[in-house]
């Protein structure tokens, strides 16, 4: 299929494309076929990338088991809006979130009247989120805790914890991500396993907010995290730290 | 949100049950991928890529993380495709022509496979196992297991190009 020649030393690693696309290949292979990448082979790039088909096409294969009705409706309860009680805490807070929701839902219908198409899902995405935050900070029983910064950033943060409604992290003075780039919010659990939860943008004035949703419990994590991730990656570590909170323990 | 979920839940379900095989587990990982893949479908160019093969990725991987986090698992490498990713701008746009999508091929494939190299296949792709944890679940030498997954990989290679030929 490949037209790119092999070059000498290519070989050794015609048997390892594939365990390093799952991530399965270990030392010193991996570190060898890395270096080997990094030097420019067409021949293994092109391989790789045959390779990435190959798994691919192989794990879409696994017998397809339906997943419990439950699930759905966990999924529809985590992405609706709970009625909401006026709160007599944060209400910048509260007006900052709202006005972010309005700002969205104006957009929203500005496009969806003037171009008559899909809503463009990143919008979707932002309303869920800002939905999920006002939800848990109109919520009896929320819990917000300072968010300790860990590194040498100006930045200031929050945390909003809902037992049974999740998590809400909101920060300030972010600037915009660079081109290509966009920020991530991650927890790190007790036992030292770092979790994703979503990309998100600022707003123009650097401030940003992050739900996880579902039931939490905050003693079982230690740390939020910020990165910057390249556009459209899916990366299972985060790759650029912008920003570390210790999270404290809930009174 | 919901539509998307019926469309590719039990895909994206699947994926992630088959390998951590628990299915409390697999609720909370299902909806914590969604919610990514939601968040980060507006990168994703439609034109360049395969949807299902990026989302199976999504899930592949949050699915091994969280086995490598439970077992401690020093000796794989997660994340060793994001690394190569980020330096091949649109590799998830894998040329149409490099993709087996024949469910039908692939099992064909796999079927083709003796038992042992079906097995480590298996534990490679499904579970995200490193030869080392194949060594020690199959109580064999590493050096046994390296040239099985060796010949079993080989023999995928050459059933899958036949039947994409």
């Amino acid at each position: 299929m490949s037209e790119v020649l092999k070059s000498s030393g290519c070989e050794q690693y015609e048997d390892n494309y594939d365990l390093y696309v799952l991530g399965s290949l270990e030392e010193p292979e991996a570190a060898s076929l890395a270096e080997h990448l990094a030097s420019g082979c067409a021949y293994c790039h092109s391989q790789m990338k045959q390779a990435v088909g190959r798994v691919g096409s192989i794990s879409q294969a696994v017998p397809l088991v339906a997943p419990p009705a439950h699930l759905r409706r966990r999924l529809s309860a985590s992405l609706g809006v709970a009625p909401v009680a006026r709160p007599n805490r944060l209400p910048w807070l509260i007006a900052t979130a709202a006005a972010m929701l309005l700002a969205v839902m104006t957009v929203w219908q500005f496009r969806t009247q003037l171009f008559e198409r899909e809503v463009p899902r990143n919008l979707a995405a932002e309303s869920t989120r800002v939905s999920g935050m006002l939800e848990i900070l109109a919520a009896p029983g929320t819990v917000e805790l300072p968010l300790a910064d860990l590194g040498n950033q100006s930045l200031h943060g929050a945390l909003y914890v809902h037992k049974k409604l999740g998590m809400a992290m909101v920060v300030d003075k972010l600037p915009s991500a660079p081109s290509g780039w966009v920020y991530e919010s991650w927890v790190v659990a007790s036992n030292g396993q770092t979790r994703p939860i979503e990309s998100f943008d600022p707003d123009a004035h650097g401030r940003a907010i992050s739900v996880l949703h579902g039931p939490i419990e905050v003693s079982d994590f230690r740390r939020m995290l910020i990165s910057m991730e390249p556009v459209g990656s899916a990366s299972a570590k985060p790759t650029k730290l912008v920003f570390q909170g210790a999270i404290p323990r809930a009174g | 949100m919901l539509d998307f979920y019926d469309r590719y839940g039990t895909l994206i379900y699947s994926v992630i049950l088959r390998a951590i095989k628990d299915t409390a587990m697999a609720e909370d990982l299902t909806q914590e991928a969604l919610l990514r893949i939601w968040n980060r479908i507006g990168t994703f160019d439609e034109e360049k890529g395969n949807l299902e093969g990026w989302l199976v990725t999504v899930a592949r991987n949050r699915a091994f993380d969280y086995l490598r986090s439970v077992r401690k698992n020093p000796e794989a490498q997660a994340g060793n495709l994001e690394q190569w990713e980020r330096t091949q701008p649109g590799v998830l746009s894998v040329d149409q022509t490099e993709r087996v999508s024949d469910r039908h091929d692939v099992l064909a494939a796999l079927n083709s496979l003796n038992p042992e190299q079906r097995f480590v296949i298996e534990l490679t792709h499904f579970e995200g196992m490193s030869q080392s944890e194949i060594a020690r679940r199959m109580q064999k030498p590493l050096g046994t297991v390296k040239g099985l997954v060796r010949s079993a990989l080989r023999s995928l290679r050459s059933v899958l190009v036949g039947a994409d030929a």
